[in-house]
Order: C-alpha cells, then sequence, then structure tokens
C-alpha cells in the first residue's frame, strides 16, 4: 500500500518526466515487420507504426533495437517502456505484462520446400525437424502439439529461414504475412511453399488473441495515450495506408 | 548491395575498437590495483581479491556479461523495488560490455603486472624511499617504466583476447561487427560472405595489434640497453 | 525471487551440465592429439612447413570463436555444392560442427604452447638422447612429449580451463548446453536473475574441479620444475 503511494506520488511528481523520450524496443529480425536494411537504419511495418501512433499521442518515441533474449524481461524490470515486434497477446504474457489495444490479427502457416509433400499433422511430422524462434507463440505452439518432431529454437527471427534452406529444418513455422512477404518474395525462397491450413488463436490457444504493443504493467497512462494513438491513426486512416504499402491488401 | 552490407559491417569496428579500448583502460587500472593488492601485507585483502580472480576466471565470459546485463540490473531493481523507491537502473549494452570486459580481464591483468612488480628489483625502490621520493613519482619513474616492459608480452596477450571477446557483446544487442555481420547473414541468406568479413575484420586487427606492440616491445628493450651502459 | 522455476528445471541443468562436459572433453583430447604433431611441425627446420602451421595458429588464434562457429555452422550450409556430398550428414549437425570448431580452435592454441614448451628443453638432453642413438621417435615418445608436457602444464592447465568455458558458446547454435538451458528459462519464464545465476554456480564448481585436478597433475608430473624448497 505504502508502495502503492509512493509510486503515484512518484508519477505526479514524474510527470514532466513522461517528456522523456520513450525506450521503445524492437528485435529488427522479422522483415518486412521490423528490420535493419543495408546501411545499418531501422526501418518495417512495426516501426512505421509505432512513429505514426507516438506523433498521433504526442509521445516523443525512441525505437531502438534490442536482443530479443531480454525484451519481455526488460519490458517488466522498467528497461523499457514499451515493445513492438508483432508481439503476440497471450494469457501468459497478460500476467506479467500489460498491452494496448489489438492491431492486427495474424494467420500462422508453415513453411517448406516445394513438393516435400509434408503433412502437418503431429503424426506427419514426427521424426522431422521443426524450426521455430525461441520463446515466441510458435515455439509454445509446436513445443505443446509435436512431442515427436525435433525442434530447433534459433534466437532472432530470420535464423531458422537460413536453416530451411541450409536443409537442416524440414519446416518452419511463423507468421504468414511475413512467410510470404520476406521470404517467398526474396531469391532464396523460391523454391519453397507454405503448406498445411491457416492457424490462428482460434486453433491453438498458444497463438494468442492478436498483436498489439506491449506495455509494462505500472504504467497505465503509456497504455491509454497508446491506444488513444491507435484509434487515431485507425480513424484517419494511416493504418491503412500502412497496409495498403507493405501488403498491398 | 554486397558494398552497402560490408560497409556497414565494417563501419561498425569503430564501435567495436571503442568498446575493446575502454575495456583495455578499465582493466588495467583495475589490474594494477588488483595486482598491489596481490602483492600486500593484509592477508584479507590477498584473499579476498584471490576470491574475485578465482570468480571472475571460473565463469565463462558469456555468462558474466549475460548476469551483468540481464541479472544485475534485475537484482538492483528488485531490491530498489522493495525497498520502496521509485528508482529504476539500466545498463546500455555498451556500457554492460565495456564494464563487464574491463572487470574480467582486470583479473587476467592483475597476474600479468603481479609477476612484472615481483621481478622490479627491490633495492630500487628502497633507494627512492632513502631519498625520499613520494610514492607517486616512485611510481611514475621508476615503477613504471619497467613494469611496461615486463608486463608487455602479457598485457598484448590478453588485449588480443579481449577484441575477441569483443564479439560476444552482440549477443546483448550491441550493434558491433559481429552483429552487423549477422544481419547481412540473415537478411541475404549468404552467412559465409558475411562472416569472412567479420572475420578478416578480427584478424586485421589483431594482425596489427601484435606488430605495434612487437616493435613497441623492440623500442622498449633498446632503451632499456641503452641505460645500462 | 523465483528459485522455483530454477528447481523445477534442474533436469535440464543437469542435462545441459553433462552436454558441457561431454563437448569439452571430446574437443580437449581430440585437439591434444591434432596438436602434438602440430607442435613438432612448428619447430620444423621446413620453411613451408613451418609456415603453414604458424598461417593455421595465426588465423584460428586471430579471429573471435564466435566467427569460427559461425562460420562453419552456418556458413558452410550456404554452398548447395557442399550439401549434396557425403560430409552433408556430418555437418548438418550443429554438435559435430561445434566440436570441429572447439577442436581446431583449441589446437591451435594448444600447438603454440605445446611448440613453445618444445623450444624449452634443455638442449643438454636433447645431444644425450642424440649420443645415445636414439631414433627420433623414441626420442620424441621418451624425451621431447614428457620434457614438452611437464613445462607447459600450467598454461595447459589454462588453456583447458578456457576451452570448457568456450562451450557456452555452443548455445548460440541451438545446443542445450548450460548457457543454453539458462536462456531458455528466461525466454519461456521471463525471469533474468536466477538462471543466470544457477548456470554461474555449475560453471564455477566445473571449474574448481579442473584446477584442483591440474594443480595435482602440476605436483605429480611437474615437481621437479617447481623452484627449490
Amino acid at each position: 500500500m505504502l508502495r502503492l503511494k509512493l509510486a503515484l506520488a512518484m508519477s505526479l511528481l514524474a510527470a514532466p518526466a513522461l517528456a522523456a523520450p520513450l525506450n521503445i524496443a524492437t528485435d529488427a529480425t522479422f522483415p518486412p515487420f521490423e528490420s535493419i536494411d543495408a546501411s545499418g537504419k531501422l526501418v518495417g511495418y512495426d516501426i512505421e507504426l509505432m512513429e505514426a501512433v507516438c506523433k498521433a499521442a504526442a509521445l516523443e518515441c525512441n525505437i531502438a533495437n534490442a536482443a530479443w533474449d531480454g525484451m519481455i524481461p526488460g519490458l517488466i524490470d522498467g528497461k523499457y517502456d514499451a515493445l513492438i515486434s508483432q508481439l503476440t497477446v497471450t494469457d501468459k504474457r497478460r500476467r506479467v505484462i500489460a498491452f494496448s489495444d489489438i492491431y492486427s490479427h495474424p494467420t500462422f502457416r508453415f513453411v517448406a520446400k516445394k513438393g516435400a509433400g509434408l503433412d502437418i499433422s503431429p503424426e506427419g511430422l514426427a521424426g522431422k525437424t521443426i524450426a521455430v524462434q525461441t520463446g515466441t507463440p510458435m515455439d509454445a505452439y509446436v513445443t505443446a502439439h509435436y512431442p515427436q518432431s525435433t525442434i530447433k529454437r534459433y534466437d532472432t527471427g530470420s535464423a531458422p529461414y537460413l536453416e530451411l534452406t541450409g536443409g537442416r529444418a524440414d519446416v518452419h513455422i511463423s507468421y504468414q504475412a511475413q512467410v510470404v512477404h520476406s521470404f517467398l518474395k526474396s531469391d532464396a525462397g523460391k523454391d519453397y511453399e507454405l503448406v498445411g491450413t491457416e492457424l490462428t488463436g482460434a486453433d491453438a490457444p498458444e497463438f494468442g488473441e492478436g498483436v498489439a504493443i506491449a506495455i509494462g504493467k505500472r504504467n497505465s497512462e503509456l497504455v491509454e495515450k497508446v491506444n488513444e494513438g491507435l484509434a487515431k491513426i485507425r480513424e484517419d486512416g494511416t493504418l491503412d495506408a500502412l497496409n495498403k504499402k507493405y501488403f498491398e491488401q | 548491395m554486397f558494398a552497402d552490407f560490408a560497409s556497414t559491417i565494417l563501419a561498425a569496428g569503430a564501435l567495436t575498437l571503442l568498446l575493446a579500448l575502454g575495456a583495455l583502460a578499465l582493466s588495467s587500472v583495475l589490474g594494477l590495483a588488483l595486482a598491489y593488492g596481490r602483492l600486500s601485507r593484509r592477508r584479507w585483502l590477498v584473499r579476498l581479491i584471490q576470491c574475485f580472480n578465482f570468480v571472475i576466471r571460473g565463469i565463462p565470459d558469456l555468462v558474466l556479461m549475460l548476469l551483468v546485463f540481464y541479472s544485475l540490473p534485475a537484482a538492483i531493481n528488485q531490491f530498489l523495488e522493495w525497498s520502496g523507491s521509485g528508482l529504476w537502473v539500466e545498463f546500455s549494452p555498451f556500457w554492460a560490455g565495456m564494464v563487464t570486459l574491463g572487470v574480467i580481464f582486470s583479473a587476467y591483468m592483475s597476474e600479468t603486472f603481479k609477476s612484472g612488480l615481483q621481478n622490479i628489483p627491490r633495492g630500487q625502490i628502497e633507494a627512492a624511499q632513502a631519498y625520499g621520493l613520494h610514492p607517486w613519482r616512485i611510481f611514475w619513474r621508476i615503477t613504471l617504466p619497467q613494469l611496461a616492459r615486463l608486463a608487455l608480452p602479457g598485457f598484448t596477450n590478453n588485449w588480443l583476447v579481449m577484441v575477441k571477446a569483443t564479439a560476444l557483446v552482440s549477443l546483448l544487442g550491441l550493434q558491433d561487427v559481429m552483429f552487423r555481420a549477422k544481419g547481412a547473414a540473415e537478411a541475404t541468406g549468404q552467412p559465409f560472405t558475411y562472416y569472412l568479413v567479420a572475420g578478416g575484420f578480427y584478424l586485421a586487427v589483431t594482425l596489427a595489434s601484435t606488430f605495434g606492440l612487437l616493435s613497441l616491445a623492440r623500442r622498449l628493450e633498446q632503451t632499456n640497453h641503452a641505460g645500462r651502459t | 525471487m523465483n528459485w522455483d522455476v530454477v528447481i523445477e528445471n534442474l533436469g535440464l541443468y543437469a542435462e545441459g551440465t553433462w552436454l558441457t562436459i561431454r563437448l569439452s572433453v571430446v574437443s580437449l583430447a581430440t585437439a591434444f592429439l591434432l596438436a602434438l604433431p602440430l607442435a613438432f611441425l612448428r619447430n620444423s627446420r621446413s620453411q613451408t612447413l613451418r609456415w603453414s602451421v604458424i598461417a593455421y595458429t595465426t588465423v584460428f588464434r586471430g579471429t573471435p570463436l564466435m566467427v569460427q562457429l559461425f562460420l562453419v555452422y552456418f556458413g558452410l550450409a550456404q554452398f548447395e555444392l557442399l550439401r549434396s556430398t557425403i560430409l552433408w550428414p556430418w555437418l548438418s549437425s550443429p554438435l559435430f560442427c561445434a566440436l570441429l570448431v572447439f577442436v581446431l580452435n583449441s589446437a591451435a592454441y594448444t600447438t603454440e604452447i605445446f611448440a613453445g614448451g618444445l623450444r624449452a628443453i634443455p638442449k643438454g638432453e636433447i645431444e644425450a638422447a642424440q649420443a645415445y642413438g636414439f631414433t627420433p621417435l623414441r626420442a620424441a615418445w621418451r624425451i621431447f612429449i614428457p620434457g614438452m608436457l611437464s613445462r607447459t602444464l600450467p598454461v595447459y592447465g589454462n588453456e583447458m580451463i578456457m576451452l570448457m568455458h568456450a562451450t557456452s558458446l555452443a548455445s548460440t547454435v541451438t545446443l542445450m548446453e548450460i548457457t543454453g538451458v539458462a536462456r531458455n528459462i528466461t525466454l519461456n519464464y521471463y525471469i533474468q536473475l536466477e538462471p543466470y545465476v544457477a548456470a554461474a554456480i555449475i560453471y564455477l564448481t566445473l571449474s574448481a574441479v579442473l584446477v584442483v585436478a591440474v594443480q595435482l597433475a602440476e605436483r605429480r608430473f611437474a615437481g621437479f620444475l617447481r623452484p627449490g624448497r
């Protein structure tokens, strides 16, 4: 109780301090949502979205690349103010961090070599190797449902593709938009195809409810501001323009 | 495209070198202090430093870095939270990397400096003290020049190991040479090419350092002999 | 404090420790066997042989282990040609790649250490062996190798510990040794203090065991080299 009072007192005193730029982290290994281009700059859908939200909510934001390892713990500890990285809202995460309103409902899909004829049921992939990024909803899903397959986990979003093309993994599962727009459209991905059905949160709880911006649990003021910003860019068409730019829909 | 990625990778070389030089400075200063501590007559100090050395040299560099970057702020923040203040601490990957490397290599430097200090004839120090020279003056004019010459091989070795250890900081998210190479490798699907570029950078630095420090060693030997005649 | 998470996962830590031990022992043994002949070649009278070995040790000691590991594991997979050879089943395994890199890396350092040890053998012993008509092989087995081993034991003991620490990098290529287990726990349970501290404690224990083993070996085999009582 005393801590709460102290925190409230501090937040009143710190009101002007909110003017200090927010530390926002992203795991920039996930094109086209967030990645680093040839000159070392942060680019991507999520980057532009966050900048738009910050502008709409009159917040000063500083988006930086961070190691995926430390992002959610860093948010919990207060190292970061927010995370934007196609973070899925799951019950497990809700227990430790807060989320803004959901801004996207992704589908998940397996990708494998053309003509591999893979059946993506747990029996079909028994004995095969599935590559995923550690600590993601895809990781949780395959860990829970594919006990007979070998699961290889990587700490970045793009390493699994390297393993797929290198022949070390038979199949990879990720966000469908990411697979299609960054891998299948590239040179490396021309011999690969999507397999199996589209999967969403409706198919398995591990896939969560949708994608949102993660914010520290004690920062309810920031959650409100971010939601305001999101609502504004939805109204004024910025979000639609962004979707069109990246996904031609 | 290769040129773009390659130049981005090598541009991060400045950051890597800055990190390494910062860690070198920190480890040298701390290592010298630890070396004097090891040679002190106070047993508790000697034991304490031996403990420190054991812990530092008993844990892999990577794990120490993860501890400093992730666990230390977490522990401090947990404590601060429990004590009711609204403060937070956070370390950037650069500072966490530099401090960790500085502390790790101070343990190795202390060994190097300790054996160097032990090889300086005590008679010189005693004579200087008999003349009433200030301890700082003794250090600057008598100890340091000889220590530099005696400790140079060990110092060089530690520097080379440290330069290579900076690659680990990329795992904390610092956008150094290794991090940029990883990004390029994954973006283009050509890991061999870009890791080769990164390897070339480190090899160039270690070769240049080795030759530079070798010629420095030669020069110091010459002045030493000149002093004797 | 979330130590319950660590307790829950003690089984994983145990498996990780076992993998670390296996990686260390196999790499050390193989690197040792590789470095023995290379040490002799390093001191060979033939310029070509000598410089070939120097080129090898320079490259592997002049670049970070992480770069070497990524080059072999991620880099080699880039080449379609390589993927269709019989080498591929070996090279596609992260365990094999990690072992290969650890062996090549450690052997480079060990070769230099052993070569230095060989050069330190008193000429008198070598001449005595020649006077007795020892064949080169016999001389190597009875005089050179024991002499070299007893002289390099402290430095080589250090290299053994360094190799054990280096296995922590295997976590970057999907191997679940101690560090890999710790990182996995932080990613799935969102805690940062306890997993790494537990890993550090395990490494400290392993290092302590190694240090004691090396000191015992020094006393047993290199006793004659100690400064007089």
